[in-house]
């Protein structure tokens, strides 16, 4: 065969034409009557074998989807900014607490999801579910998601080390009286070589232990208004007793590194012998420290004064309509089917021991069971106890360079303890803080539309 | 009636427009369109599609006054000079030694050193971040053992002072093998005949080196600069994953800055705006660059 153009043009051509033949010729995917994105793959699990029921009750078809979280949030980011009423936009989505704030950078009336205060209210759900835990979710006020969690946050520990080295860490009630214990511990075992255990897991470089402990304070460093909090004189006497608990001589932290065989192998070399812990983070503890099976306990978090919470929060997620969907009830009436149904609630707790938000769902009976990893312990009714305590943790737009700001604000406590000590410290994170107060307030302030 | 001899020429002269017109329509969708879009945007705040409010110059405005986004300048610098600064006299070392006929295995070896640049930057994250975890890292158990007062604890991540050499270890790892295969191509172009001269007017080694190789290869070694350069400029994927989404003042690059402005904060307009300013940055850098080795081949 021969062609002018030569054999290379002539294959060329013949894969055009057969690829764009076979583009035009498939069958047009039947778009579902809703699309659900999710991003966890715990949730996927629970919620795939609750859809058939669904679809039969209300003859209709939902599909499920599950998406990297990053590479969803980025995905609905640029179809909102594209056109917010785009087919391809999900009916549900859910998206997790660090990466929601984006979402709410436009003014209430223009974010890309269905206000739900009508649906909350009615549902009863306003009254069952704790209501801090719509803080997260909500600009001004105006609720965007239902929480799928609380995540409370406790201490779990490593009982028989601290009691080796002569103390009973459940007894420190405050961060000072904890902190002591703390160094009681490491001096004990570096006394007997144990160069690298540590009493607590906390990072000397990041912000994010600091910010469950001011949120025990009741202090979020924006709050949904766009309001700054880090001059507060209780922050910088926070920074200052974080920065001398991870740096300096008084140091009894370090940190994890990435990766589950590192987090493995500090639990059961007993390097790291303290964790904060969320429900969700104690799955894991118990998924890679089964070696030490029963030597672990758990205790509400210190405070640093009357009045603050023995808890904090620490990740989230929520489930969200968004504004391109064309039958709101019906989508409505699907995330009550995933998140407040029995048959949801038996799934989720096949996946994860994770306390779900609403109130009447803590007296089953799951939640009430002895915990051999805790030496019998009954570890998910301290959660219990201490979710309605969980404090309101905001996000904004802003809340990303906030936490950044933070970081660095740690970063420079802990290295002016390492060169200077304890002296002065506090002063100078008034200091630090004022100017990040300063460069946030502007930030906020160039964001605002007019 | 168009004749036979004049739709042959009609096609002759249309042939390569309609050859080259598929590239011209994807370039045009996807790389003019999206930046002449990010130059209005960048005039622009930006947070939904009903909501653009015109700014003018003020996102550039901002800009000239955000301390975090010369933060970011700063590091990426920093990263920029170190990087360069050892890759290309490693990468230079390696090929010269890869060159020599003594060398036995020599295909083994340009292979190894070249195959860490076939894997992808987040992949050289992924182990580089094991590779440098306090306690059971490689790195820090072998920092453990040859100096046990240092021990194993060393946080690369977590030391302001540490976090940039922590990047350009792994920057270093992915990319030296990309530079010598481009040295080595050079080495072997340089005529022999110029050595077998230098060598009969009594030249060294090292003046062989000196006066004959690097003026051979001082196009290559320009290229490799002004690419690692631009390269150095674009760092995301390396610090975004060893840091983990972490950021801190002391490891934020251009590219991380941006992508938190634009797809964290949701701030489209100042992310643009940002990733112009790279432009610029980069242009003037590049010109700096070029200026100063022309200036140098003048002297010479």
């Amino acid at each position: 065969m021969n062609f002018h153009l030569g054999k290379p043009i002539l294959v060329m051509l013949i894969i055009a034409l057969v690829a764009g033949a076979v583009v035009a010729v498939r069958p047009e995917q039947r778009k579902a009557n809703l699309t659900v994105w999710v991003f966890a793959d715990s949730h996927y699990k629970a919620y795939a074998p609750l859809i058939p029921e669904f679809e039969k009750k209300h003859n209709v078809t939902v599909n499920l989807n599950i998406l990297n979280a990053r590479a969803l949030a980025v995905r609905l980011t640029s179809m909102f900014m594209a056109d917010s009423q785009s087919e391809e936009i999900p009916d549900l989505v859910e998206v997790e607490i660090g990466l929601i704030g984006r979402f709410f950078r436009p003014p209430v009336e223009d974010i890309g999801f269905l206000p739900l205060n009508d649906y909350v209210e009615q549902s009863g759900y306003g009254e069952r579910i704790v209501r801090r835990r719509f803080a997260p979710w909500s600009k001004e006020d105006v609720i965007f998601g239902v929480p799928h969690d609380l995540h409370p946050c406790t201490i779990t520990y490593r009982d028989d080390l601290f009691r080796e080295a002569g103390t009973d860490l459940s007894q420190a009630k405050t961060w000072p009286q904890f902190h002591a214990a703390c160094l009681q511990f490491r001096d004990y075992w570096r006394g007997r070589g144990y160069r690298y255990r540590h009493a607590l897991e906390a990072a000397e470089s990041s912000g994010d232990d600091l910010q469950k402990m001011l949120l025990q304070r009741g202090i979020n460093p924006i709050d949904s208004y766009g309001k700054v909090h880090l001059e507060d004189p209780r922050v910088a006497e926070t920074l200052a007793f974080y920065a001398q608990m991870v740096a300096g001589k008084d140091k009894v932290t370090a940190q994890t590194s990435q990766g589950i065989g590192a987090l493995t192998k500090d639990i059961t070399d007993g390097n790291l012998c303290s964790f904060i812990t969320p429900d969700w983070r104690v799955t894991y503890i118990k998924r890679y420290g089964a070696a030490v099976s029963g030597k672990m306990r758990m205790m509400p978090m210190p405070v640093f004064e009357p009045g603050d919470a023995p808890t904090s929060t620490w990740g989230g997620t929520m489930m969200g309509i968004t504004k391109a969907c064309d039958n709101p009830d019906l989508a409505w009436k699907l995330l009550e089917h995933l998140y407040f149904s029995e048959a949801g609630l038996r799934l989720r707790q096949q996946s994860s021991e994770i306390l779900p938000p609403i109130k009447t769902f803590w007296s089953d009976p799951f939640y009430h069971q002895p915990d051999p990893f805790l030496g019998g312990q009954k570890g998910s009714e301290l959660f219990i106890e201490l979710a309605p305590q969980i404090p309101a943790r905001y996000v904004t737009p802003a809340t990303s360079v906030a936490s950044m700001a933070l970081n660095d604000a740690v970063v420079r406590a802990t290295r002016y303890v390492d060169d200077h000590g304890e002296a002065g410290l506090e002063a100078q994170c008034r200091i630090w803080l004022a100017d990040i107060s300063r460069d946030l307030r502007r930030r906020i302030e160039q964001w605002r539309f007019e | 009636m168009m004749t036979r001899e004049r739709a042959w020429r009609l096609q002759y002269k249309l042939a390569p427009y309609l050859f080259l017109s598929p590239f011209v329509v994807l370039f045009c969708c996807f790389m003019i369109y999206p930046l002449a879009r990010s130059i209005v945007l960048s005039t622009y705040k930006a947070a939904s599609p009903e909501q653009l409010q015109f700014v003018g110059l003020g996102n550039y405005r901002f800009l000239i006054t955000d301390k975090i986004f010369w933060l970011a300048v700063g590091n990426t610098s920093y990263f920029a000079v170190l990087f360069l600064g050892l890759q290309i006299p490693i990468a230079l070392a390696l090929a010269v030694m890869l060159n020599s006929k003594l060398l036995r295995f020599r295909n083994f070896f340009r292979f190894a050193f070249f195959s860490s640049h076939l894997v992808g930057g987040v992949f050289v994250a992924v182990i580089f971040g094991m590779m440098l975890a306090q306690r059971h890292g490689l790195i820090n158990k072998m920092i453990g053992l040859a100096f046990p007062f240092i021990g194993t604890e060393v946080n690369w991540f977590g030391n302001p002072k540490l976090a940039m050499p922590a990047v350009v270890i792994a920057a270093l790892w992915i990319s030296v093998g990309y530079a010598m295969v481009y040295i080595l191509a050079a080495l072997q172009s340089v005529d022999t005949e110029l050595y077998e001269a230098a060598e009969v007017d009594g030249a060294s080694k090292w003046q062989q080196f000196r006066h004959v190789t690097l003026p051979g290869i001082r196009p290559v070694l320009i290229f490799l600069l002004l690419v690692g350069t631009i390269g150095a400029y674009q760092l995301f994927e390396l610090p975004y994953v060893l840091f983990y989404g972490v950021w801190t003042n002391y490891a934020i690059t251009i590219v991380t800055y941006l992508f938190q402005m634009g797809f964290e904060a949701g701030d489209i307009g100042y992310a643009s705006a940002i990733g112009w300013a790279l432009v610029v940055i980069i242009f003037l850098v590049s010109l700096v660059q070029l200026k100063l080795a022309r200036a140098r081949e003048d002297v010479a």
